[in-house]
């Protein structure tokens, strides 16, 4: 007989990136929650604590934290006359699973939109003239823009704990930061990552050619870093051998009137 | 097969040649087994001690590769100097 679970308010079905922030915010607000995750659960103690997480072998190579494709894949093909083959060791994209599943092993850049981008019909328009746009091309303006979403932007930054530079600060130019970037209503919340000596050759190579060379914004913790919503572990890029990993792990399951299974 | 460490080098060499190559004629579902034989011999030379390979972290002395110390972050803008310290293991080993 199937078994009878009492009622809850809210379901949200995997606790990635999203259903883990949306269920935090949830809870904040008294709901309960039932959050079915199809992997494992998982701490920043003891799942990514030192030196276990930098076992190269396990997770740069094996992809411990990532779907395993024996249990699910897709299918590839090149062209139209290849029969689609299963994926049977991940390569180009790896997706994951688990509590926190990609905001574990992220290693992304969090760039911010540019303004223009929220106008990209009207911007085509008004500098090259409506005609180069061809009929059936759905290139559109967005019904919203930049400055609605920015207090978004700023949160989630503050949420993932993105390190970088500010470059336009409430529209005052920052000189070694991102001088093209959309106005900032802060500081991101960590320091850029320190610049590798490739990327300090590459920064004095540009600035002397009168460029403007800026810190990437990082999803990387370039301190330690826990923000109300999650548990971030710097240590793990910092040890990492093969690249750099930061793990955020939003924790709505920590919470007591929340349930996973 | 034979097993190849009854044999000498130059057998050995013929026969993983052969292997890659594949002439050996193996049936079809062990079509990947030099594949896995080469990443498996490469994995055990590389990775942690722990994994019962790189024997007293003699590989990574080899090549220079410093193992699992706790954080290089220190490291990153000393630009060109040389790291001190000698491999460590997962488990705390010193080579």
């Amino acid at each position: 007989m199937a078994k009878q679970n009492p009622k809850k308010d809210v379901v949200v079905i995997g606790l990635g990136w999203t259903g883990a922030i949306l269920s935090m915010e949830l809870a904040q607000e008294g709901l309960e929650i039932l959050a079915p995750e199809c992997g494992d659960d998982r701490n920043t103690v003891s799942d990514f604590q030192y030196p276990d997480i930098i076992d190269e072998l396990k997770y740069g190579i094996r992809y411990k934290l990532m779907q395993k494709p024996s249990k699910f894949t897709l299918t590839v093909r090149r062209s139209m006359d290849e029969i689609a083959r299963p994926y049977r060791h991940l390569g180009s994209f790896l997706p994951s699973d688990g509590v926190g599943s990609a905001g574990v092993h992220w290693n992304g850049q969090n760039w911010r939109p540019q303004k223009v981008e929220y106008r990209l019909r009207s911007y085509v328009e008004e500098t090259f003239g409506a005609d180069v746009i061809p009929e059936g091309m759905t290139i559109q303006d967005w019904s919203i823009t930049y400055e609605e979403q920015e207090p978004y932007f700023d949160q989630f930054e503050k949420v993932a704990g993105i390190s970088g530079k500010v470059g336009n600060l409430n529209g005052e130019i920052i000189e070694s930061g991102n001088p093209f970037e959309a106005p900032r209503s802060s500081e991101y919340p960590l320091p850029p990552l320190p610049h590798t000596y490739d990327a300090e050759l590459f920064r004095q190579a540009a600035k002397a050619k009168g460029l403007h060379p800026f810190p990437r914004p990082a999803g990387n913790a370039s301190k330690a870093y826990t923000p109300m919503a999650c548990s971030s572990n710097p240590a793990i890029s910092a040890a990492s051998a093969s690249g750099s990993v930061a793990s955020t792990i939003p924790s709505p399951h920590r919470r007591p009137a929340f349930w996973t299974r | 097969m034979t097993p190849s460490r009854r044999l000498t080098p130059r057998p050995q060499d013929e026969a993983l040649t052969a292997l890659e190559a594949g002439k050996v004629g193996l049936p079809p579902q062990l079509r990947d087994f030099f594949y896995f034989l080469l990443q498996n011999t490469k994995e055990g030379y590389f990775a942690d001690p722990k994994y019962g390979g790189n024997h007293g972290m003699q590989a990574w002395v080899h090549i220079g590769f410093p193992g699992a110390h706790g954080s290089y972050a220190e490291w990153v803008n000393n630009y060109n100097a040389d790291y001190p310290l000698s491999p460590v293991s997962i488990s705390g080993e010193r080579a």
